[in-house]
């Protein structure tokens, strides 16, 4: 999540640092406006009176004169000190509206003094009217340079001071009145940005519950159709086992036995005149049993089609749902890090991450991230499966390439591919891991190709390592897409 | 009070193809055999190696509440049910595990086997919902036939066993830890 950050500086009660950078925080709970001002600073002219005034002047007279001067016109709030090392601090502490400032002043250079102000961020828009006996130019053109707001030649004329006073402070109230809006405004722009990816997150998070209920429904779809397959084929193969078929044989036996005589048989013995009923109704008993093996094989095929289509239906809408949204390269590469996390810590991989300008682009961002995780685990766990003595060791970069593309690479130093599996790399069902069942790299392909995107492999061979490269477009147009 | 010599089984669950499997399981479609094994008997002197089953008189129910009912009806009637197969996703009425909250109190001798699919309640959730007794087993879906026709018979027996030794149904404690049921459960003695 980005935010914006303006540089605002203010004399108001807020926590800000030397570099003048405001708390966004605190700014937001900030409801004090300048102090010594009024608090509904746009009634400009009527309440400047209650502005705090700060004189620095090595001659104690000089400043009573301008304090006695200044309270004749309805000013009242003053702080003053004939001891210029301590006007830093002061200003610090008592934050003043506005500073009247002796320029000449024993061992200090008044100047100086105003350099000093005008670096500390917070003091930048200070008004200061310098007071000085002198008329010489260079002097004031050096003040001005330094960023005096006015002058007020000594001594001091009160009819002129009053006005000079109250013009500066009423453009300092303006000033002061666009910072705050400038500041509320971009309080504004950060809580709405806020509150837009909240929004973001949870809609994520709904449309991946939502996802979850429908894949839990069809799980239990699919559950059901499975039982009743597992029913069918044990009821087959229960009759099958169960048969009454070998009995023929024992009949035929029986007759073979008696073949010598069998008319004999057959009238006259208990089991002879037996026969011929018993045949009949085994022959109805085994026409049973294959009626219901046709049966059974019936249902399964009818259960076997159920799944099939859930199935399909369920291809087909993963396919309807790309949900494109801007992604951030970088952000997902850290992200696909932290959900590796334990493969990584049982198998002592290290990761480095060339990080550079990582674009942002549109595109599906948990099908990447699926991907993503995906290639680098399998980098991941190429490399402790190499005989090499080094390190395992996997790079990840990320750069543009062909215009409007970018490229995510992603290199290991591990056991490396043998050149007869390349062309079946992608292929599906290949795998070369004992517990792998070819589902990964296969589907990545697909679901790369439905981005707009490629994926590629290089290696020199087995234990060289070997490169995957993953291709996207910064935006992709596909059927089906939701923005 | 006498009881059935059939043992009946009644099977709660919304979808169809489960009752025909069921049934398939329980021998339902197994025809008797008796009058051939006879024969054979004679003519060739060997003992089938069938085993005769009793059987089973299943009903079915295709919702909880559905299934409850027919419970209490089986009780009044005389003919209670020994042993029933309740699922637990059954949309739109009630879920198994409220199902049998209700069936337990009001027919203290039946069997229960309930049948969940991972990914329904978890085990822990279930039997802290209805406590552990001598009365309910579970079965993961997909089933196993072999499974389930042995669990049927050994219920139906113990049910059997039961009622032998417990001549008046309406004095027989349940023997049911749970201790919210306590309360329901002795209000039955």
């Amino acid at each position: 999540m980005s935010t914006t950050q303006v540089v605002v500086h203010s004399l108001e009660e807020l926590p800000w640092d030397t570099d003048g950078n405001l708390d966004l925080n605190a700014a937001r709970e900030s409801t004090r406006v300048t102090p010594g001002t009024s608090k509904s600073p746009s009634a400009v002219d009527d309440d400047a009176t209650s502005a705090r005034i700060m004189i620095v002047d090595d001659e104690p007279v000089n400043i009573d004169v301008v304090i006695k001067y200044l309270r004749s016109f309805g000013y009242s709030e003053f702080v003053a000190t004939t001891k210029p090392e301590e006007a830093m601090a002061l200003l610090r502490e008592s934050k003043p509206d506005l500073l009247l400032l002796d320029i000449m002043m024993p061992h200090t250079n008044g100047l100086e003094l105003l350099r000093q102000i005008r670096s500390d961020g917070r003091l930048i828009h200070l008004p200061v009217i310098i007071l000085t006996a002198y008329c010489d130019p260079s002097n004031r053109k050096q003040a001005l340079e330094r960023g005096v707001t006015d002058f007020l030649s000594k001594p001091i004329d009160p009819h002129e001071l009053a006005p000079r006073i109250r013009n500066v402070l009423a453009a300092k109230a303006h000033h002061d009145n666009l910072l705050r809006y400038a500041k509320q405004l971009e309080c504004d722009v950060h809580e709405k940005a806020k509150a837009l990816d909240e929004a973001r997150h949870s809609a994520e998070r709904r449309y991946l519950a939502g996802r979850a209920e429908i894949a839990t429904d069809v799980l239990h779809n699919v559950g059901n159709a499975l039982n009743s397959v597992n029913v069918a084929v044990d009821l087959i193969g229960y009759t099958l086992k169960e048969s009454r078929l070998p009995t023929v044989k024992q009949v035929a036996e029986l007759l073979l036995a008696n073949k010598a005589k069998i008319g004999k048989f057959m009238q006259k013995d208990k089991r002879g005149r037996v026969l011929p009923s018993y045949l009949d109704e085994l022959a109805d008993v085994l026409l049973g049993e294959r009626e219901t093996s046709l049966q059974e094989i019936d249902v399964l095929k009818r259960h076997l089609e159920h799944i099939k289509a859930v199935v399909a239906t369920q291809q087909k809408y993963a396919k309807l749902c790309n949900v494109m949204e801007p992604t951030s390269l970088a952000e997902l590469i850290n992200d696909a890090k932290e959900l590796l996390n334990s493969t990584l810590a049982r198998r002592d991989v290290e990761i480095v991450h060339h990080e550079t300008d990582a674009p942002t682009i549109m595109s599906d961002r948990q099908k990447l991230l699926q991907v993503l995780v995906n290639v680098l685990k399998n980098a991941i766990e190429s490399c402790s499966e190499t005989d090499s003595a080094s390190n395992g060791r996997v790079e990840i970069r990320v750069g543009a390439s062909q215009p409007n593309y970018v490229f995510i690479e992603i290199r290991d130093n591990g056991a490396g591919i043998a050149k007869e599996n390349m062309a079946k790399l992608f292929g599906h069902g290949f795998t070369t891991k004992r517990s792998g069942n070819g589902f990964g790299l296969h589907s990545c392909a697909n679901i790369l190709k439905e981005l707009g995107g490629t994926i590629n492999a290089k290696s020199d061979g087995l234990n060289a390592g070997a490169t995957f490269t993953i291709n996207l477009p910064h935006e992709h147009k596909s059927e089906g897409a939701i923005t | 009070m006498s009881w059935p010599t059939h043992r009946r089984v009644l099977i709660i669950d919304d979808n169809p193809s489960i009752h025909e499997d069921f049934r398939k399981i329980l021998g339902a479609y197994r025809p008797s055999q008796s009058a051939l094994n006879q024969k054979e008997a004679l003519l060739f002197g060997h003992k089938p190696q069938t085993p005769e089953s009793e059987g089973f008189q299943i009903d079915s129910a295709y919702q909880g509440e559905e299934g409850f009912e027919k419970i209490v009806q089986a009780r009044d009637e005389g003919q209670p049910y020994a042993l029933t197969f309740v699922d637990i996703r059954m949309p739109p009425g009630w879920d198994g595990v409220e199902t049998i909250e209700r069936i337990f109190p009001a027919e203290p001798h039946i069997h229960v086997v309930i049948c969940s699919a991972y990914s329904d309640y978890s085990a822990s959730d279930i039997m802290s919902r209805l406590g552990l007794c001598d009365r309910l087993l579970m079965l993961r879906k997909p089933c196993d036939s072999a499974e389930i026709f042995l669990i049927a018979t050994a219920m139906c027996e113990k049910w059997k066993l039961g009622q032998a030794t417990a001549p008046d149904p309406q004095r027989a404690i349940p023997l049911w830890n749970n201790p919210n049921r306590l309360a329901t459960a002795s209000s039955l003695t």
